[in-house]
């Protein structure tokens, strides 16, 4: 009988790192979830607003639900410019001006409900 | 491992859709050592220290919810017993420190404080004893101040004595606030097994042995167990409907503690413990009476209804008890009538009785809450129905409580609205059968046999 074959040491490692938490500390990750009528440019005009802030998109999810855009974000703020409670006014304003809900919370509280 | 964005979705819509919130975040502060001769300088100093506390909890408390984006509905502060630390003072005058912490509560913007209390299970101390003569005054004279009375415990039995007191100290709350239906009464509890950490309104005190400052937070999600239920569907057994409730429960009270922690944290105070409670509010959907109905009754209160609430009450504690090892206060499924529309409907349809409510009360947290009873209801009566209701946490090793509205000059079947949190609900009928001779003799009812555990 053969033993099963060892996995690569790199590719193993990977897995490890692909398996442990995020880098950035957990306070600085939020989450952003955009929702409104689907139209070109809504990914375009977050996006800016977070470029021009110096926060980072670490991970996103943009789907058409019965014809709703549906955007899901996890963005770290860990650099960022001001602070949360002003990026979360100037998304917003522009979720106002545009017809979109824009929503943004701190990540933890998503780890907190479905992590153990 | 990283989220998916079906976990994402699940917790934007359990707070968006189904108003998951945090119902309650309570700032324990204790004032034993404000205790002074003068009631004046009690006042003074417990205000002082409460100001030194408390001062950014509101503001923080409003960060953090912004932050995280689950509501806080309430931020409250729990005081030690009124009638501990104000023992002191001479003359034993306690009106001027219910005012004075009445004033600093609405100074700081905070929603209530609770700690207007003595603790009277066997006998009343001098100063409890004044206390519950001055409930009534301080409960006209203030608006966010709560008072509660601790008149029974497993280990010491029943105050009958205390019990029929506070038969009349009902009555007259009721009468003094007539022009609002009684509503000073909604302020007042009448515990057995009163607890020092409860962060619940208006019972919440601030006990010995829980340290100078501690922050609890109290959740309400009836809202995402009832959306959870509904999508499991009717043909699914009890055995899954518990599983469903309990993973449920295991979340909320995951962002309960967090919540908590981290306005304990900012504030620079220990964080206390999460209530495991399923609190409902008066709307739409956020109602423990829809959980016992999407389990497959036709009406809450009906029979199986017991049954019913005994499997949400136990799935709520399970689930919670794995998410936290910070469990404490009262911790079950409450059912206040006027704070949940559809246990409210159906006292007015007479789907759901007085008697019905105390059998759920053995099974579920607390008891008796926020029911609106006539006004010409006998003190005596009152009485006797407090003392039913701590019969069961007397023999059942539980808090139970009784929170009951005499409206003046309503009769069964008016509606009466109080507004906000404390919602609206029908004068339920009460038994016309008298227990005068059996309050009237006063003393003590003794301890179960079974509180002798040692």
């Amino acid at each position: 009988m053969t033993t099963p074959r060892r996995l690569d040491q790199e590719f193993a490692d990977q897995i490890e790192r692909a398996g442990s938490p995020p880098e950035s500390p957990p306070g600085t990750r939020i989450v952003l979830a955009v929702i409104g009528k689907d139209r070109p440019g809504i990914m375009a005009g977050v996006t800016a607003i977070l470029a021009a802030r110096r926060a980072n998109i670490l991970d996103v999810t943009q789907t058409i639900l019965g014809g709703l855009f549906t955007m899901l974000m996890v963005v770290d703020t860990a650099g960022m410019e001001g602070s949360f409670a002003d990026l979360k006014r100037e998304l917003e304003v522009h979720g106002q001006q545009q017809a979109l809900s824009i929503l943004l919370q701190r990540e933890e509280i998503f780890h907190a409900m479905h992590r153990l | 491992m990283p989220l998916d964005s079906r976990e994402l979705l699940e917790t934007l819509s359990m707070v968006h859709a189904q108003h998951l919130d945090i119902r309650t975040v309570t700032l324990g502060v204790d004032l034993r050592d404000c205790a002074d001769p003068d009631p004046h300088v009690c006042a003074r100093k417990a205000v002082d220290k409460v100001r030194r506390v408390a001062a950014r909890l509101v503001p923080t408390a409003r960060e953090i919810e912004a932050e995280y984006g689950i509501p806080i509905v309430n931020i409250r502060l729990s005081v030690t017993p009124v009638s501990w630390f104000g023992a002191a003072c001479q003359p034993l005058d306690l009106l001027p420190v219910a005012r004075a912490l009445d004033q600093v509560a609405e100074e700081l913007g905070l929603d209530f404080l609770g700690g207007f209390s003595a603790l009277v299970e066997k006998e009343a101390t001098v100063a409890a004893r004044h206390l519950l003569d001055i409930i009534p005054d301080a409960l006209a004279e203030t608006h966010r101040l709560c008072a509660s009375v601790n008149v029974g415990s497993t280990r010491a039995g029943l105050n009958m004595d205390a019990i029929g007191r506070m038969g009349r100290i009902i009555a007259e709350c009721a009468a003094r606030s007539a022009d609002r239906h009684g509503a000073d009464c909604a302020r007042l509890v009448v515990f057995c097994n009163a607890v020092s950490d409860n962060p619940f309104m208006a019972g919440a005190f601030f006990g010995t042995g829980e340290g100078e400052t501690g922050l609890s937070v109290g959740i309400s999600a009836p809202g995402a167990v009832l959306a959870a239920l509904r999508h499991l569907g009717p043909d699914r057994t009890l055995l899954d409907v518990a599983e469903t409730i309990k993973r449920i429960a295991f979340k909320i009270t995951r962002a309960g503690e967090l919540i908590g922690r981290r306005v304990a944290e900012r504030i620079g105070v220990p964080f206390n413990i999460v209530d495991l409670s399923l609190a409902p509010t008066p709307a739409p959907g956020d109602s423990i009476g829809d959980i016992l109905e999407a389990m497959g009754l036709e009406k809450a209160g009906g029979p199986g209804s017991t049954a019913a609430l005994a499997l949400l009450n136990d799935a709520v504690k399970r689930g919670g008890a794995m998410a936290t090892g910070r469990a404490g206060g009262l911790s079950g499924a409450f059912i206040p009538v006027c704070e949940d529309a559809t246990l409210a409907r159906r006292a007015a349809e007479g789907a759901l009785t007085l008697e019905k409510l105390e059998a759920l009360t053995a099974v579920c947290s607390v008891g008796l809450d926020m029911i609106v009873v006539p006004g010409d209801t006998p003190p005596e009566t009152l009485a006797a129905i407090i003392a039913d209701e701590a019969a069961i946490g007397l023999c059942h090793n539980k808090t139970t409580a009784v929170r009951i509205i005499p409206a003046p000059g309503k009769r069964p079947g008016e509606r009466v609205e109080f507004g906000g949190l404390l919602g609206g609900g029908p004068v339920m009928a009460v038994s016309s059968v008298r227990a005068d001779g059996f309050i009237r003799r006063g003393g003590r009812l003794p301890p179960p046999v079974g509180a002798l555990r040692n």
